[in-house]
Order: structure tokens, then sequence, then C-alpha cells
């Protein structure tokens, strides 16, 4: 997300998060992956919602990306696509 | 009678549309389906407009007031669908293309620690773009 690192620090102590929560303040991760949002919140660009699987070899193997704003991606379909790659590669 | 459907109609569109609102705006967490889908919202508000048809179709005297609510569900209704599918739209494709690799990139965690996609490597990674903290 857009938010600096201290405000991710803060986020990750309140909600209880061990996952990294990386942050992108110049956009820059989400511009290479096509997901910047113009003016979207209070006229600042931010992220589309979105989730990105990758594989073991860096290749992108799933991707789901919000048509609309309201929606956010459905948990269930990413955890089915990772169990889709687990088959894929034995 | 008539009245009393014409009014239950209404407050099932009103429960329907205005429930959205409060379920996403104090709990989206706890209702990803009905932010995503609003299925339960759209029972209501059909509920609430056939309701208000049964109104105006019974026989009788006293049929503005159904007509009134009728004519309100029906616009009421439009508007939610404008919402959900028309102003909340997003133009344009997104995202990194199936199949090919993943864009490089280098950024600091919530601790300060400069992450790498190629810390993954070997592994299975899934990254999550949130807008914030919602």
């Amino acid at each position: 997300m857009v938010d600096p690192v201290e405000t991710n620090a803060e986020l990750a102590r309140k909600a209880g998060l061990a996952f990294p929560i990386l942050s992108d303040p110049d956009l820059r991760m989400i511009d290479a992956y096509g997901l910047r949002h113009v003016a979207a919140h209070d006229g600042e660009d931010i992220a589309l919602s979105a989730s990105v699987l990758i594989d073991g070899a860096g290749i992108v193997r799933w991707t789901s990306v919000a048509r609309n704003v309201r929606v956010r991606p459905d948990p269930a379909e990413a955890l089915a696509a990772i169990d889709a790659l687990g088959t894929a590669q034995p | 009678m008539r009245r009393t459907l014409a009014a239950a109609g209404f407050v099932l569109v009103l429960a329907g549309v205005a429930g959205y609102f409060v379920i996403v705006l104090s709990a989206p967490a706890l209702a990803p389906y009905v932010r995503n889908t609003a299925v339960p919202n759209w029972l209501l508000i059909v509920a609430g407009v056939l309701l208000s048809i049964v109104a105006v179709r019974r026989p009788g005297a006293g049929r503005w007031l159904p007509g009134v609510l009728l004519g309100v569900n029906v616009v009421l209704a439009g508007l939610f669908a404008t919402f959900l599918y028309v102003t909340t739209a997003l133009t344009g494709e997104g995202g990194p293309a199936v199949g090919r690799p993943a864009p490089d990139w280098a950024l600091r965690d919530q601790t300060g620690k400069t992450i790498r996609l190629a810390d993954f490597h070997g592994s299975p990674l899934l990254l999550v773009f949130y807008r914030g903290h919602w």
C-alpha cells in the first residue's frame, strides 16, 4: 500500500498481522504491476484492489484485479489458486 | 391491508438499500460477500418491490399511497443498481500478465526491513494490494 512504514507498523501492531506489509509510497511496485488507480482517494493515487500469485520460479500464475471500487478479491479464490499451484508443481 | 402491504414493501426496500451501506461502512471485513455481491440486499429489495406491486393490484379504494410507494421503491432500486454497477465501476484493465515473469521490486516492510521478490524464490508468494486500512 502507499502508506509509509510507520503507518504500516501501527496497523500491524493493532491488527496483530504477522505477514510483511510492504510500503510503496512512490507507487513503484504498484506501477510495475499496472495497478495504479489515479485520484482514487481524496485526489491521491492509490492501488487498485488486487491479488497476485507468483510461483517459486517468479512467474505470475494467477491474478484478481477488482473491476469495481466496492469489490475486493475473494480470499477463497486465492486459496483455490494456491491449491492449483501445488498440483501443477510436483 | 393494502397500505400495510405497501408500507412493508417500502420498509424492505429501505432496509435493503440502507443496510448495504451500514454493513459495508461498519463491518466491511465481516461481510465481504455482502460488499462484493449485495445478494442479501437485492433479495430484500425484490421482496419489497413485489409487495408494493401486490399492494397496488389489490382491488378497492385508496390506491394512491401504494402507487407512490411502488414508484419510490423502483427509484430506490434503480439508484442502488446505479451505485453498485455504474458509479463504482472501474474502466480499463490492470494487473500483470499471467504466465509472464513477475516484475521485480524491493520495498520496506512494517519493520523497515527491505524485502525483495527474489527473497521468495523457491516458494509461492501471494501479493495482496490494499487500498488502505480497509
